[in-house]
């Protein structure tokens, strides 16, 4: 498969996913009448203090690995996987680049990586919690 | 409200933010942030991480259609994300300290300013003549910048090259700033810097920038995510209507060449921008 083929992929199945675990996380909570220790009502309303800096990506990962039964996890990782499919996408590129040598390319992409996993792992460490 | 009412309420403004979008030619976000924040009332914190996750799903879904065009340009997108994905840290970074400082009405009127510019571009802006490929510069074999696409409506392939990169990686990393401080993809500015800045055919810059909202976005959202300004439940739900808004927006362009219903909508944006602007300094 060339690399045009490979991404276009990639973004497709990144979306599927990630609607996937959305809409199974709803059905989970609509059913459990609510998830994560909230009630419907707490989590559905507009200024709802259930947010992304409660759960860690770990957490995330670690509610949808062991099945468990609250929804929010689900609906959290739905968000995370495409927050995830534009960077995994540019990892894959980077492979690309190398693997047509081009090193010029490679070493771009690489920066590109670096400034998303920055965004990831370094900025975080440097607020004050 | 009713939680089920407010689950609808949400995929409709997805719905309708990628629909119009795709119409105006503005992304999803630039929609969906006014309407939650004007008529639902939504925390624009959370309207605006939520329509980076839906501006992620509008990139991805339509890239890959893009990227199979072969019109979008990998290379020159990559390397100019290098500017957005940094603009978009700072710019996540620097909202996050005027949300800690209460100055909500700052990005309002922000974000109103900015929808009535990028109007005005989309509106001034379409270049129709007859593309000319510049002579290419120094950058243009450092960056590997020229190609060719082939173009459906001359039926033949059109070469191209890329010039002044600098400017186009300067430019860019303002777009990553407007991006993580607004939520949005930036995707105007982003095609007036390849287009103006780098003599770019518009075909290329429009399906280079739409390929590289995806990444900007997810700087931004990555961001956000610490901040804890991704509410899953609006940013999920939109993100799922965003999808198909964006979807049946970009068929029925394909159809339809009618200025006149792409001109109402970009009276209707107009006047949402207004309105961001009043509601933020208080009217």
């Amino acid at each position: 498969m060339n690399m045009e083929a490979q991404i276009g992929w990639l973004l497709r199945v990144g979306v599927c996913m990630s609607l996937l675990l959305v809409g199974a996380g709803m059905w989970l909570i609509a059913s459990n009448g609510g998830g994560g220790g909230y009630s419907l009502a707490q989590l559905f309303s507009v200024s709802s203090t259930v947010n992304t800096s409660q759960y860690s990506p770990g957490a995330v990962f670690g509610g949808v690995a062991r099945g468990s039964m609250d929804g929010v996890y689900y609906i959290m990782a739905g968000v995370m996987v495409l927050v995830l499919t534009p960077v995994l996408r540019v990892a894959l590129s980077m492979v690309d680049f190398a693997y047509a040598r081009n090193w010029a390319y490679a070493a771009i992409t690489c920066i590109v990586l670096l400034d998303l996993l920055a965004a990831m792992f370094v900025v975080p460490a440097l607020l004050p919690h | 409200m009713i939680w089920y009412l407010l689950l609808a309420l949400m995929v409709a403004t997805g719905l309708v933010g990628g629909f119009l979008g795709a119409i105006v030619g503005l992304g999803g976000a630039v929609v969906i942030v006014p309407i939650l924040t004007l008529f639902l009332g939504v925390p624009i914190a959370y309207a605006a991480g939520a329509a980076l996750v839906s501006a992620i799903a509008t990139s991805s879904g339509s890239a890959s259609s893009y990227v199979m065009d072969k019109v979008s340009n990998i290379k020159i997108g990559m390397s100019l994300e290098v500017g957005t994905t940094l603009g978009a840290i700072v710019g996540s970074l620097i909202v996050a300290y005027i949300y800690s400082r209460n100055l909500s009405s700052l990005v309002f009127v922000l974000f109103g300013g900015v929808l009535l510019v990028s109007l005005y571009f989309e509106l001034v802006h379409r270049r129709h003549e007859h593309y000319k490929a510049p002579k290419p510069d120094s950058t243009t074999r450092i960056f590997q910048m020229g190609g060719s696409y082939y173009d459906h409506a001359l039926r033949r392939n059109v070469r191209y090259n890329g010039i002044r990169w600098h400017i186009g990686e300067a430019v860019m990393f303002f777009a990553g700033v407007i991006s993580g401080l607004l939520g949005v993809g930036s995707g105007v500015m982003k095609v007036v810097a390849m287009d103006m800045g780098m003599r770019l055919p518009t075909k290329v810059s429009t399906s280079t920038s739409n390929f590289m909202i995806g990444v900007t976005a997810a700087a931004s959202s990555i961001v956000y995510w610490n901040f804890g300004y991704i509410q899953p439940f609006i940013a999920g739900t939109i993100a799922v209507g965003a999808i198909v808004g964006a979807y049946l927006g970009t068929k029925m362009f394909k159809r339809m060449h009618g200025r006149t219903i792409r001109m109402i909508f970009m009276v209707l944006l107009a006047l949402m921008a207004v309105q961001m602007i009043a509601k933020g300094v208080g009217l």
